[in-house]
């Protein structure tokens, strides 16, 4: 297959330039994310890094429209979605996927969401395989390939000294065809992906077995350490759901959308009063329930990646490793 | 006996005998490097419970407005018991409601970075206990373990100190850096135990003190605020730094403000006499007036 | 309050509190106006609160 030497990164980067904004995975103030690329910058390929490219395709606050109400006049602009072409490079298997749910979510079920579409539209995804894995990370026990995942347009697998690289898409294609002076021909092979300290299969089993689950006294144990913190679910790459709000400075100000965690002990709190999840213990049920049975019925695919972001930065080690485990061993009274 | 077995056996007695309703402690985690709250409800469970090098949270936090009816017991290491003194003076746990079983404690390890088991010694302290100036208990109803000697940590203002020789642009740049990182996940505020309002100004959207939007001015707003409303409240566990999953140095604020409030009305370390005033929240005739 | 702004780099003459009874009327607007001259003469304030 056509490969390129791991030493020829920054020329490929160069390249895909041409393309857009490239985004690569690096590290600022102490915290390593997905940062636009400038030459010279230490870009992160050897792990995953904190914050996900979410945020590129999925921004923590994007303002939706803005207006001016002065009494009964009130103009109302929308704020254009920014459609300028860019590249993620660099990143996961398991954030590729990530994007692929994603796309679910905001693009089909007879909905299109602008906001992502425009931006998605606009964006190429150059993946780099993992030959690796971290101790938080447990893509394989959710159906991940650590190497290479549907979702990139171009994709590269670790090989030792070099990538190999792999167009994915129509897109990709293309561009695989644009850089091809810095590809050579090779036999090497791809890395079988090491260091897993957390296995587990059976997954494709709890999705079902959840279903009789709602009412099971599990969530009361599993609820109680939580802190109600949002940390796993904006860490989360797969994690959408969103908030909507106004920020006003006299007569002017703009409507946006924000991320929202279900943890928060207000998300379901309604107007009038009513909170259909007043306690942790609901909210808790909830996160799971939707990573590993609302989303895989409405969708047909796990909502979780193993990416271990989550299992990494919960303040208590709240593991949703440790809670699949404890729902495959429930007991679950026949019905 | 070890402190785990002391514990276990401690646990079994308040569970067996319904002093408690339940108990809360840790256990092992996920990695070798981590223990967890756990909460233990029959006296069966109790062999979940440890004590090692890595039972580093807070537990004080679980305390809040504890229900009436309720009573817990809780092991607890001077942070902790800082943190649950702090609950009792802002009327938020009654002290009848908890057993406090005290841990004298010699420091919990960092593993960040290591990768292959070690052991404890060989891994450096969190920095909230390099820092800490009250590793015994401060309350408690019995207590496991030696008293550790406290050392002089007088210098661990030095960073703040540090960070007051930067001209105003450089402070500038270096807190919005800093803020800049904050994704508003809250961890710091709901893990602290000075942070117990039952409505939290965040969280008063109508009245517009705090946008949901995260951008730098709301990141500033958030920290500057929450930081004053803690003021002379703070009793320096550390857990708000410790658990940010952005690694903002949060304690460096905190810390700050227990420097100046020192200054201005005398030494003073929250949490550590339950009978202490808080010294912004009482008046006497000779505090300093500055701004009159 | 003061300090703590200076501590993030902000101006902290920009910021003042006085206790004022509501009976003592020419202090407040002695004060206020003071003030607003204070404040303007230390230019606008580019930090916290940039506005979108």
């Amino acid at each position: 297959m056509k490969a390129i030497n791991k030493s020829q990164i920054e020329e490929l980067i160069q390249a895909l330039a041409a393309e857009g904004q490239v985004f690569v995975p690096q590290e600022l103030n102490g915290n390593t994310k997905y940062a636009p690329w400038q030459k010279g910058v230490q870009v992160i390929l050897d792990k995953n890094v904190l914050l996900s490219p979410k945020d590129i395709l999925f921004p923590q606050t994007e303002a939706m429209y803005s207006y001016v109400a002065d009494n009964l006049n009130t103009a109302i602009t929308e704020v254009a979605v920014a459609a300028e072409k860019q590249v993620i490079f660099g990143i996961k298997p398991c954030d590729v996927k990530s994007v692929r749910l994603m796309d679910l979510v905001f693009l089909t079920k007879g909905f299109e969401d602008t906001f992502y579409k425009t931006k998605k539209d606009n964006t190429l995804l150059v993946s780099v395989g993992c030959a690796k894995a971290e101790p938080t990370c447990f893509c394989t026990s959710m159906d991940v390939n650590p190497q290479v995942e549907e979702g990139a347009d171009l994709a590269l697998i670790d090989m030792g000294e070099e990538y190999g690289v792999e167009a994915k898409t129509e897109a990709g294609s293309q561009l695989l065809a644009k850089i091809n002076s810095l590809l050579k021909d090779s036999t090497g092979q791809l890395i079988e992906t090491t260091g897993f300290q957390i296995v587990f299969d059976g997954i494709e089993g709890v999705p079902e077995k959840l279903k009789g689950m709602f009412e099971h006294p599990i969530w009361d144990e599993i609820c109680l350490k939580c802190i109600s913190c949002g940390a796993c679910t904006y860490l989360c790459p797969t994690c959408h759901c969103f908030d909507i709000q106004t920020k006003k400075i006299g007569k002017e100000g703009y409507s946006y959308r924000c991320w929202d965690s279900c943890m928060f002990s207000d998300y379901a709190l309604m107007a009038g009063g009513h909170d259909v999840r007043p306690s942790k213990k609901e909210r808790v049920r909830q996160r799971f329930m939707h990573k590993l049975r609302y989303f895989p019925e409405r969708y047909n695919e796990l909502m979780c990646v193993g990416c271990g972001r989550c299992l990494a930065k919960c303040p208590v080690n709240v593991d949703i490793t440790r809670i699949i485990g404890q729902i495959k061993e429930a007991e679950v009274n026949g019905g | 006996m070890s402190i785990t077995e002391k514990i276990q056996a401690k646990a079994k007695e308040l569970l067996d005998s319904g002093t408690v309703n339940y108990i809360i402690g840790w256990e092992k985690g996920t990695f070798w490097h981590q223990s967890t709250p756990v909460f233990v409800k029959k006296a069966a469970d109790a062999d979940k419970l440890i004590w090692d090098e890595f039972c580093i949270n807070s537990l004080s936090t679980y305390l809040i407005r504890l229900d009436d009816e309720l009573k817990v017991g809780l092991f607890v290491k001077g942070c902790d018991s800082k943190g649950i003194v702090r609950l009792i003076q802002d009327k938020q746990l009654k002290r009848e409601q908890v057993v406090l079983i005290g841990i004298p404690c010699n420091g919990m390890r960092n593993a960040k970075g290591a990768v292959e088991k070690t052991e404890p010694a060989n891994l450096p302290l969190e920095q909230k206990c390099i820092e800490c100036v009250h590793p015994n208990p401060v309350i408690y109803d019995e207590l496991i373990g030696e008293p550790v000697v406290i050392a002089d940590k007088s210098d661990r203002f030095n960073d703040v100190l540090e960070l007051e020789k930067l001209s105003p642009n450089e402070k500038y740049q270096y807190w919005a850096a800093q803020f800049e990182k904050c994704i508003r996940c809250y961890a710091c505020r709901n893990t602290c135990p000075a942070c117990n309002c039952k409505e939290c100004y965040v969280d008063q959207y109508r009245v517009g003190w705090q946008n949901k939007a995260v951008d730098l001015a709301e990141n500033q707003m958030f920290h500057v605020t929450r930081a004053m409303h803690v003021a002379g409240r703070c009793v320096e566990c550390g857990e708000c730094q410790r658990q940010c999953p952005m690694d903002i140095p949060i304690m460096q604020m905190n810390r700050k403000l227990i420097m100046e409030i020192n200054e201005l009305f005398g030494e003073y370390a929250a949490g550590v006499d339950l009978e202490a005033k808080p010294p912004l929240g009482q008046f006497k005739t000779d505090d300093p007036e500055e701004f009159m | 309050m003061q300090r703590m702004l200076e501590f993030v780099g902000i101006d902290p003459k920009r910021f003042q509190a006085r206790w004022i009874s509501g009976s003592e009327g020419q202090k407040f607007a002695d004060t206020v106006t003071q003030l607003t001259e204070d404040i303007k003469a230390l230019g606008p304030n580019r930090k916290l609160r940039d506005v979108k």
